[in-house]
């Protein structure tokens, strides 16, 4: 099933996505959260590094705008008290994809183009939920 | 094949890069994906490739492929055999 969100301002959108799914678990960005995220941001920063083939089996490395989309969501996502992902990592598709997981249940956000993303939600019966979504974030105060 | 040997075909990406998991044939077909034997030079005996997880028809077929990827990735962390980031742990 393809879930799209429906047109409402983006940001908005964003926000209630987060806080209908368990990528909220945490409503409130306290210190050590917020340094949880540091630690996301500069393992997205070295993503900078990157170049084609990065992996030996012929990847995609992520563009530049692509990343800057990245770091921009993760900034983004800090500062409204979701909590970090598990993993913030490069794709084969030249994608940065953040990835939750909670038991059985796995949610994700792939950063699929410059302020261009799309989201997968897996639940405990494998059944997933898809859909995409664009916002604009400006630009990120570090990048 | 034993895991050293599985390490040394690897080379040259080093060992501190590298994790090996062990899947049973059945679980990847448990989850509509299948197995292809391929036969080139180089390659391990037995060498067997997943045809459905390819980019060409990732970028076709994103949205069907991706929850398998992650469905595999899950079966994967459970089956971890080796991982080389922990050598120097």
């Amino acid at each position: 099933m393809i879930a799209t969100i429906s047109p409402q301002p983006a940001y908005t959108r964003t926000i209630e996505w987060a806080k209908q799914t368990t990528v909220a678990r945490a409503a409130i960005c306290q210190s050590a959260e917020r340094t949880r995220w540091s630690a996301v941001i500069r393992s997205l920063l070295e993503l900078r590094a990157l170049q084609d083939d990065w992996d030996g089996e012929g990847s995609d490395a992520p563009l530049p705008e692509v990343h800057e989309s990245a770091v921009r969501l993760a900034e983004f996502l800090r500062d409204r008290g979701v909590e970090w992902p598990d993993s913030a990592v490069a794709s084969r598709a030249g994608t940065v994809i953040f990835a939750w997981r909670d038991g059985k249940l796995y949610q994700e956000i792939e950063v699929v183009g410059p302020g261009k993303y799309e989201w997968l939600a897996i639940d405990d019966t494998g059944g997933n939920t898809h859909g995409a979504f664009s916002l604009s974030l400006g630009e990120s105060n570090i990048y | 094949m034993s895991i050293e040997r599985l390490v040394e075909l690897a080379a040259p990406k080093p060992a501190s890069e590298l994790v090996i998991v062990r899947f049973l044939a059945r679980d990847i077909y448990d989850i509509g994906l299948t197995l292809r034997r391929t036969f080139d030079p180089g390659d391990p005996p037995g060498h067997v490739i997943i045809p459905e997880l390819n980019k060409a028809a990732y970028d076709v077929r994103k949205s069907d492929l991706r929850p398998l990827m992650v469905q595999l990735t899950l079966m994967a962390e459970k089956n971890i055999v080796f991982n080389g980031s922990r050598l120097d742990a």
